[in-house]
């Protein structure tokens, strides 16, 4: 990435124009600016907007009027609205949401271990969704209206109507139950590979959900890059078929791959909450559901402001990628 | 300018044959006619196409679009499947080879493309392509990669300053510049260039069609060039082929089939080019309609047209036939030879 970033900055000051790059990484920043100030206000405001009082909601009717006291000063609901956002603000700034009520751990350290987990699933799954996904696109729209076409698009018109839970339970049945190859649920971290088999199953599953996406996006726009002429002019110069495939259609078509696999992170982190729990991977995910569960809202509000971060980051990143894989995009916003 | 097109001269030299070429393409049918169960129509796009090319000769293809050109273009390196015929290209049967055989005959027998700007892969830069070319057939010295790509950009009079540019960067003639380059750098025996000026701004083409008769000078190429417009093929073609509804109507040397056109489309091409008088009245245009092609008459296709048509001609299709030595012509009336052509 950094250096592909790198490579598209030689091209622009070849172009003559210097520091382009720059200028539109910080537009791209400044334009960020009003989405991440919504997303703050959003996870401040869900502890203001709580019906009744969220200390007592928390600690339930049970509770002694001085403990309820303590964890109104701790939220900081004794002071104004206004001096409860500059607070939360400030706080959210150095990374410090106070204290879980329920894990009496700071929020940050809460999540940070969580997150490890959660992006390593994210990953995982990413990487699976596109190994599955690439070979099909390639075979549906090389063999297109054929049998082989027809069937990845029934199959992944199935995988994706499916909701992910059934299909990890299907997948754990299957793979963990009837064929003892993986566990069934829970996240062993004895090691690399004991981590790496509990995390499998819910990136198989987040990866079939991603994966028919990913190919049907990726199949129209091989279609599209195959019926060029330069696809042509390449077999008339006696390349062979993979040599065309590969150098001439598929980085064409790659830019179609980054743009959905960046719009649908938002899902992968929706469908992550499920997928955690439905396998009881301590992520970010098992999080937030305990969390609103529980109503340990400092850990409510630091999730939502940190998936609201980690979306708005992810497609900066995709954006900056496009300029690298395609030269024609012109770093160029507006 | 030697040379013929007549077969059954000395066919030592004959670098390229072909015989009885046909392709149709099949024609979709609505539901209403398979439900009808109207028979599957093909549109015949070439039909029973014979010719020659010999080594260093360069040949001309003109027709109207639609004619089935590019479809015979096409068809010689496989990048269309012929219905029927034979391709003989130095002796390899084009038909017949598959795998690396088609592989290796495709980089003897190079294609310029029409557009430049569709025809050249918009990621590769100049450089890229050119080396590309020359990698996968195994013409470029390991470390000398530079060198191979400036020698071939300056062949085609491009500096090698422009290797880095990708092909938005340039304009119309540097990129079909660009695409000879790439074509010449594996090597060819043989160029099919299909309309590789007609994307090109009028002063661009002079210099494009310059650049294909100094390259056929220097390097010996043998050369098919396609062409709607009679003054491209004119000043680069030895021998000029005339195709008409897929078929080739009129064959021979360039002095005869352009200076005197035997054949009744001929003549009404060369008749209908722009006359640079303006008080100069020219012979009346064509009547008649285009037949349909997928419901060509039985007889010549261009009965419908022609001026000296006979009962014989809407019912026989004409033969392409010699008059001359080096002259072949597909008419059953064969009207005296028109003089007005470009001599």
């Amino acid at each position: 990435m950094v250096r592909a970033v790198g490579n598209t900055l030689i091209r622009q000051r070849q172009r003559g124009g210097p520091g382009n790059v720059y200028r539109y990484l910080g537009r791209r920043l400044l334009h960020s600016i009003p989405v991440v100030v919504a997303v703050t206000v959003g996870a401040f405001v869900i502890i203001v907007l709580v019906p009744g009082d969220p200390a007592l909601n928390m600690l339930g009717y049970n509770a002694t009027p001085e403990s309820l006291a303590i964890l109104r000063r701790d939220l900081g609901l004794d002071r104004s609205v206004p001096e409860q956002f500059i607070g939360f603000v400030r706080g959210a700034v150095v990374g410090d949401f106070g204290e879980s009520i329920l894990k009496k751990e700071p929020v940050r350290d809460v999540i940070a271990t969580r997150a490890v987990i959660s992006f390593s699933l994210l990953f995982y799954s990413a990487v699976t969704a596109v190994v599955v996904a690439v070979p099909l696109a390639i075979l549906s729209a090389v063999r297109r209206n054929r049998w082989q076409d027809h069937l990845m698009r029934l199959g992944s018109m199935i995988t994706f109507a499916m909701p992910s839970f059934w299909l990890g339970l299907l997948l754990a049945l299957f793979f963990a139950i009837r064929l003892g190859w993986l566990p069934v649920a829970g996240y062993d971290k004895t090691n690399v590979l004991t981590i790496l088999r509990s995390l499998t199953l819910p990136a198989a599953t987040i990866g079939l959900f991603l994966a028919p996406i990913l190919a049907r996006t990726l199949r129209s726009s091989i279609i599209e890059v195959l019926d060029q002429e330069y696809v042509e002019a390449a077999r008339a110069r006696g390349y062979r078929e993979s040599r065309v495939i590969g150098r001439h259609v598929m980085r064409n078509s790659l830019i179609a791959t980054v743009t959905v696999l960046s719009l649908i992170i938002g899902f992968m982190i929706s469908g992550s909450v499920i997928v955690e729990n439905v396998f009881a991977i301590p992520g970010l995910g098992s999080l937030i559901v305990d969390a609103v569960l529980q109503r340990d809202y400092p850990v409510i509000q630091a999730l939502v402001l940190f998936f609201g971060l980690t979306v708005i980051v992810i497609n900066l990143a995709a954006d900056l990628t496009y300029a690298a894989i395609d030269p024609r995009v012109r770093l160029v916003t507006g | 300018m030697t040379g013929a097109g007549r077969p059954g001269d000395s066919t030592k030299d004959v670098l390229l044959r072909v015989e009885g070429l046909t392709k149709g393409y099949p024609v979709r049918r609505t539901l209403g006619e398979r439900i009808r169960r109207v028979p599957a129509r093909r549109l015949m796009a070439v039909q029973n196409v014979s010719f020659e090319v010999r080594q260093r000769e360069v040949m001309g293809i003109v027709g109207e679009s639609g004619s089935g050109k590019t479809t015979l273009g096409r068809s010689l390196v496989r990048l269309v499947d012929p219905d029927e015929g034979t391709v003989l290209f130095d002796g390899v049967n084009v038909r017949a080879v598959d795998g690396s055989d088609l592989r290796r005959l495709r980089r003897r027998v190079q294609m310029v493309f029409q557009d430049p700007f569709t025809s050249l892969n918009p990621r590769m830069t100049v450089g890229a392509a050119i080396l590309e070319a020359g990698k996968v057939h195994g013409l470029v010295e390991t470390g000398r990669h530079d060198e191979f790509v400036s020698r071939h950009m300056e062949r085609v009079g491009l500096t090698a300053t422009l290797a880095d540019r990708r092909p938005r960067q340039l304009s119309g003639g540097q990129r079909q510049r660009v695409a000879i380059a790439r074509a010449l750098a594996v090597g060819p025996d043989m160029i099919i260039a299909d309309e590789p000026v007609s994307a090109l701004d009028v002063s661009i083409q002079a210099q494009i069609i310059n650049l294909f008769r100094d390259l056929q000078d220097r390097l010996g190429l043998t050369m098919i060039f396609i062409a709607h417009q009679l003054s491209v093929v004119s000043q680069v073609a030895d021998t000029v082929a005339v195709m008409y509804m897929g078929r080739i109507v009129e064959h021979g040397t360039l002095e005869k089939v352009f200076g005197r056109p035997e054949h009744p489309y001929t003549q009404a091409l060369l008749a209908s080019r722009p006359d640079p008088n303006p008080r100069h009245k020219g012979d009346p245009p064509l009547r008649g309609d285009v037949p349909s092609p997928l419901d060509l008459p039985p007889g010549c296709k261009f009965a419908t047209r022609c001026p000296f048509v006979e009962d014989e001609c809407r019912q026989v299709e004409p033969a392409l036939e010699g008059t001359e030595p080096r002259h072949l012509v597909a008419c059953h009336v064969k009207p005296r030879p028109w003089e007005g052509g470009i001599s």
